[in-house]
């Protein structure tokens, strides 16, 4: 899905508004806070940062640069593996994390393979995948202690 | 100085195993992306309490140098700094590995680690107790002006857009801000989420910024992770010799620039890393090529990062304050130990001591022959392993990595949403070393800055707290020095070029 915009770069100025607006939360959300100890620094950040990013859009506007967005690539998997990761982490606290990971892990091999599935890749692939996240919860859990999440699901 | 009887105690047989096994368990827990050098150390302290005090201190130092040198595979072969002291690693490690010089890039890292690490253990031997007065020089203000010092540098990192790099280290200072704030406990910019109440872990941030969006775009190509050469070529230790022997006056600047800021407590490697990086671009001939493959670059990153280890342990030893995270666990192992830290310790403790930085000395020698067998392994993996086993493998130990610094679940689902973010911006072309130095030196900055302001408030002098001391006048001329200099030696440059047209 080849896609490399090569026209005028509207996204930079789009970007100084962003940073701006981050800078405006920021500097609304420090009204709230009690201590001047808290307040100062974000403000003094988010007013530096306002600074930069109208310098950002006047530049924009003297140079008018050409947009290099490079999008080339298979989207889906992108949004896939993306996907895949966020639902992991949220579903961890309920399944555990051993269920989660072999899920996580067998999933994403799919998603990223593009040589063609042969019936020994079908079975060995998800065996070393299964062999892999064994592996690591015993080494974090046993060797390193990390308490890792047992799930909800099964009584942790 | 050391004499005879403190070399013989450091090179007896029990000593040279604690640091030859430190060494290997330091490199590969500091190889793991999210495993840490300070949780290397933490995890294998509870070895060394049964030992006596030197070699304890020995096997301490040797995973402590080992993790730091660990943490340059990942960030060449991953582009994830397994350690946030490989950070300036990844800038021209993972360009140069991309191009088919991974194994050539490892190599160099291994040498440049050894030859930072022997200049940072020499440091310490000889000038430790001068030098860890300097230190003490600093006050509040001069850290806050050293943390801005340290976001200048984002210059030489955002790849042509200053702008764009100082708008990242701002957005990467916000960033830090979020959680309970560390001096008056305000919950700040959570807006109501318990899940952003723990704040931005840093590890987990910089393993989401730098990992997850070279993931993002591993899985939609089907090319290779990395170009491989098709005949096997070693370890090209000959090659790195003779690139490093070129680099030597490189080598010997960033070192000593490792040592010094490592003697700066909080300040760290990767902060060191960056500066000798930038040192590196400014100096060198071929500044362009930086940021594409350099083995400049990578030789500035590694040795300065690994000399830090010695120019931490010298405000740790002679003045109690740990000059890096790892030093502080390890200062703690040595109270557990009974051994009382502070200037006396060279004089009262000199056996322990001498016998220690010998060992040091020892563990960065072991490094090279450890390091380069590792690191071909390391290598020859990576290259091998089918793409969608490598994203599985590293997807999955991001996740169980960044987990691991704090149990909790939040930071690897903000990692995540982080790594999304980096991808995004970088697109739009923020990079993402100017975020991640944004959050590292925000709590120095922050510090510093609250604390200034705080006593100028009470003296009610805040021109003269700012700008009126001489350390801070010195670094602030350094700051405008880095921000202006490029931009003054390009405008002279083009004056030349069109004169000598004319």
């Amino acid at each position: 899905m080849p896609n490399k915009d090569m026209g005028r770069d509207f996204y930079t100025p789009l970007m100084g508004v962003f940073f701006i607006a981050v800078a405006g939360i920021t500097f609304w959300d420090t009204t709230s806070y009690t201590d001047p100890d808290s307040y100062v620094f974000p403000r003094a950040v988010a007013l530096v940062m306002t600074g930069l990013s109208i310098a950002l859009i006047v530049q924009w506007l003297i140079v008018r640069p050409k947009s290099e967005l490079d999008l080339t690539g298979a989207n889906f998997r992108r949004i896939g593996l993306v996907v895949l990761m966020l639902g992991a982490s949220l579903l961890m606290p309920w399944l555990g994390f051993l269920l989660t990971g072999l899920i996580l892990f067998i999933s994403l091999i799919f998603i990223a393979m593009y040589d063609p599935w042969t019936p020994a890749r079908l079975v060995i692939y998800p065996l070393i995948g299964a062999g892999m996240v064994f592996g690591f919860y015993f080494i974090f859990k046993n060797l390193l202690l990390v308490p890792l999440p047992v799930g909800s699901l099964f009584g942790g | 100085m050391p004499g005879t009887e403190y070399i013989l105690a450091a090179l007896s047989p029990t000593n040279i195993l604690l640091a030859l096994g430190g060494v290997i368990a330091g490199t590969v827990i500091g190889s793991l992306p999210g495993l840490t050098a300070t949780m290397a150390i933490a995890v294998l302290v509870p070895i060394t309490f049964t030992m006596d005090p030197a070699s304890a201190l020995i096997m301490l130092g040797a995973i402590y140098t080992g993790a730091v040198y660990g943490g340059a595979y990942s960030a060449i072969l991953l582009n994830t700094p397994g350690t946030p002291s490989a950070i300036a690693t990844t800038l021209d490690g993972y360009p140069m590995a991309k191009k088919g010089d991974g194994d050539l890039a490892v190599t160099l890292a291994c040498i440049a680690s050894v030859f930072g690490g022997l200049v940072g253990a020499a440091f310490l031997l000889m000038l430790a107790p001068p030098l860890a007065a300097i230190a003490l020089a600093f006050g509040p203000v001069e850290y806050f002006w050293l943390a801005i010092f340290g976001l200048t540098l984002i210059s030489a990192l955002s790849e042509g857009n200053l702008l764009k790099g100082l708008i990242g280290g701002c957005f990467g200072m916000l960033l830090a801000c979020i959680g309970v704030a560390e001096i008056s406990a305000d919950v700040r910019l959570t807006f109501g989420s318990e899940l952003l109440l723990g704040g931005v872990e840093i590890i987990s941030a910089l393993i989401g910024l730098y990992c997850i969006p070279v993931l993002i775009d591993l899985v939609a190509t089907p090319d290779r992770h990395l170009n491989v050469s098709g005949e096997s070529r070693g370890i090209r230790l000959k090659e790195a010799l003779v690139i490093s022997l070129k680099g030597k006056w490189n080598l010997i600047r960033s070192s000593v620039i490792g040592t010094v800021v490592g003697i700066l407590p909080g300040a760290g490697g990767s902060i060191a890393g960056l500066v000798s990086y930038t040192e590196a671009r400014r100096a060198s001939k071929n500044s362009e090529m930086f940021g594409k493959g350099a083995p400049e670059g990578i030789q500035a990153a590694e040795s300065a990062n690994n000399a830090t280890v010695g120019g931490g342990f010298i405000p740790t030893l002679v003045l109690g304050i740990p000059g890096t995270p790892p030093d502080a666990v390890i200062l703690g192992a040595l109270l557990v130990q009974g051994v009382r830290v502070g200037p006396n310790l060279f004089t009262a403790e000199s056996s322990i001591v001498y016998t220690f930085i010998t060992g040091l000395f020892l563990a960065t020698v072991l490094m090279l022959p450890t390091g380069l067998i590792i690191g071909r392994y390391a290598y020859r993996t990576i290259i091998s392993v089918p793409k969608s086993m490598l994203v599985a493998t590293v997807a999955f130990m991001t996740m169980i990595g960044t987990y691991s610094i704090r149990n909790s679940v939040s930071d690897v689902f903000v990692m995540i949403v982080l790594g999304i973010m980096g991808w995004v911006l970088n697109r739009f072309g923020f990079q993402p070393s100017p975020i991640v130095l944004g959050l590292i030196l925000s709590r120095i900055a922050e510090q510093g800055f609250v604390q200034s302001w705080t006593i100028a408030s009470a003296t009610g002098g805040y021109f003269q707290m700012f700008f009126g001391r001489p350390i801070s006048l010195g670094i602030i001329a350094a700051i405008i020095l880095s921000l202006f200099g490029p931009l003054l030696m390009r405008r002279f440059q083009l004056k030349q070029e069109m004169n000598n047209a004319e």
